[in-house]
């Protein structure tokens, strides 16, 4: 009997209208309930503007529910061991800091000497990337670099879960091809990691994911959650094969009904 | 090689020019030498004010309370700035008082200033520091509002605590915001002085220089001043736009 990682019960989520003529709250969340297997990748695949950054921001403790019950870690959101990709990745850097410190930030601001918060964010760095340029500054590098950057500062506290926002849609074809690689190689099965991945791509959501989960708007209500159930970490040629094939069709089948 | 060397003296062709004009007007125009000098005239005055005339005291005392104002002003400004910046109920509270004291012009105030504080340096550094003190309030409080939303919410998820996050997340995105009213201050800052100086009765300074040069109709020597007050602001604003560059540089990243 495997354990759960993050558990929605019941959630209820709304934002605030602010709307010129409309102060109507926006709802986006209602009685969703979402359980994800620890050591599992989950991808949550759905359109545009349905709320997936709004699940994960309410499992990073951004937000808080209006309704229902959430766990993350075993214990309420903002208290666990999780690691947080935004999707403006690049933003969310310091510009102020170089690489460096930008992995080692979170360490060393939580009590951490800054040497060896600095020598673990070598080691994570080293793991992502033969040649990160750590001592440069976040503007200096590309956005594929960026991204690791960013993924490698999620990573440095060794987190139970990383929830990870629109990760490969701001790369190009190449670096997203190795970022979907660095993906797999830490969030391999004995790493131990849980991963929530949200993505409107639906390859990136079969090439990484245990399951995908399918959603639609309005309230964001999941359709339907397909199995993989090609064992980790997939290489490129997982791509090329007919089960690739037969999954993606499938899902796109599933996605198009639900959102016609 | 010789392309860009000759593209980086183009800068002096607008002042080569105006110096040009300078000398046609004096020579073959029909304006009195009480309102044109001499250009040469000038410079030989510029040369002798500062070997024997005492122009360097001048511009030392001149530095000194633009200087002396900017800080207290920027210290003050900042200080405030900050505060009204992060604590809602702060800015809910001074917001007005901000706007309508800043409206008054200091100049209005120096009379004052000189009541209560004497004709001494405080009279001074109190006209310096006042609009400098505003401005510097207004771009802290702004830069603080604008820092980057989502590094204070990264800042939230590493469970970083308060006082650090508004150290070492808030302030640095609010610097950008901060120094570049720095620069627009320490301009003020020598405008205040030269105000100052030739309103009060000063000693020494470039203001009180202009003024006594003018009331005895040394023209060249006003000439001399101004353009030595001009070098000074220009200096000042230099070095802090060196600062940004090389300290700040994460502006607009």
């Amino acid at each position: 009997m495997s354990s759960v990682a993050v558990r929605f019960e019941k959630v209820s989520f709304s934002y605030p209208g602010q709307g010129y003529d409309s102060k109507q709250p926006v709802g986006v969340l209602q009685d969703f309930s979402l359980d994800i297997e620890a050591g599992k990748i989950v991808c949550l695949f759905g359109p545009n503007g349905c709320g997936k950054s709004t699940v994960l921001r309410l499992c990073a403790g951004l937000l808080k529910p209006d309704n229902g019950s959430l766990h993350v870690a075993s214990g309420p959101p903002g208290t666990g061991d999780v690691g947080y990709i935004p999707q403006a990745f690049r933003e969310s850097l310091m510009p102020w800091l170089h690489n460096l410190d930008n992995i080692a930030f979170p360490l060393y601001m939580t009590g951490t000497a800054k040497e060896s918060a600095r020598a673990k964010g070598t080691e994570v760095a080293k793991e992502l990337a033969d040649e990160l340029p750590l001592k440069r500054y976040p503007h200096e590098v590309s956005t594929g670099q960026q991204q690791m950057v960013s993924l490698a500062r999620a990573l440095v506290r060794s987190p139970s879960i990383l929830l990870a926002d629109e990760p490969f849609s701001a790369l190009d074809f190449q670096s997203r091809r190795e970022m979907h690689d660095v993906f797999h190689r830490v969030l391999k099965p004995d790493s131990g990691i849980t991963a929530l991945i949200v993505t409107h791509s639906i390859d990136d959501a079969v090439h990484m994911g245990d399951h995908v989960v399918i959603t639609t708007r309005n309230p964001m209500t999941i359709v339907d959650v397909v199995s993989i159930g090609e064992p980790r970490p997939r290489t490129q040629d997982f791509k090329k094969s007919q089960r690739y094939f037969d999954r993606l069709q499938k899902i796109s089948g599933i996605f198009l009904t639900a959102n016609a | 090689m010789t392309t860009p060397n000759i593209r980086s003296l183009w800068f002096l062709f607008v002042p080569a020019l105006v110096l040009a004009v300078w000398f046609a007007v004096y020579e073959f125009g029909s304006v009195p030498a009480i309102i044109l000098p001499s250009p040469v005239e000038v410079g030989r005055t510029l040369v002798a004010a500062f070997g024997t005339g005492g122009m360097l005291t001048d511009v030392g005392w001149t530095l000194l309370r633009t200087v002396l104002g900017f800080l207290v002003g920027t210290a003050f400004g900042v200080l405030l700035g900050l505060a009204m910046g992060s604590w809602r109920s702060m800015h809910d509270t001074m917001v007005f008082s901000v706007d309508a004291i800043r409206s008054i012009p200091a100049t209005s105030l120096f009379p004052l200033f000189m009541l209560a504080l004497g004709l001494g340096l405080k009279a001074m550094v109190a006209l310096i520091a006042f609009p400098t003190c505003w401005l510097v309030t207004i771009n802290t409080m702004y830069g603080v509002h604008n820092s980057s939303l989502i590094r204070r919410e990264m800042a939230e998820i590493f469970r970083i605590p308060r006082a650090k996050r508004f150290f070492f997340v808030t302030l640095p995105d609010a610097v950008p915001s901060i120094v570049a009213s720095l620069r627009l201050s320490i301009a003020i800052c020598l405008h205040m002085a030269i105000i100052g100086e030739i309103f009060m009765g000063t000693e020494a300074g470039l203001g009180r220089r202009i003024y006594d040069a003018h009331t005895l109709l040394r023209v060249p020597e006003v000439y001399a001043a101004i353009l030595t007050a001009g070098v000074l602001g220009y200096t000042l604003n230099s070095l802090l736009v060196l600062i940004e560059k090389r300290v700040f540089f994460w502006g607009g990243k």
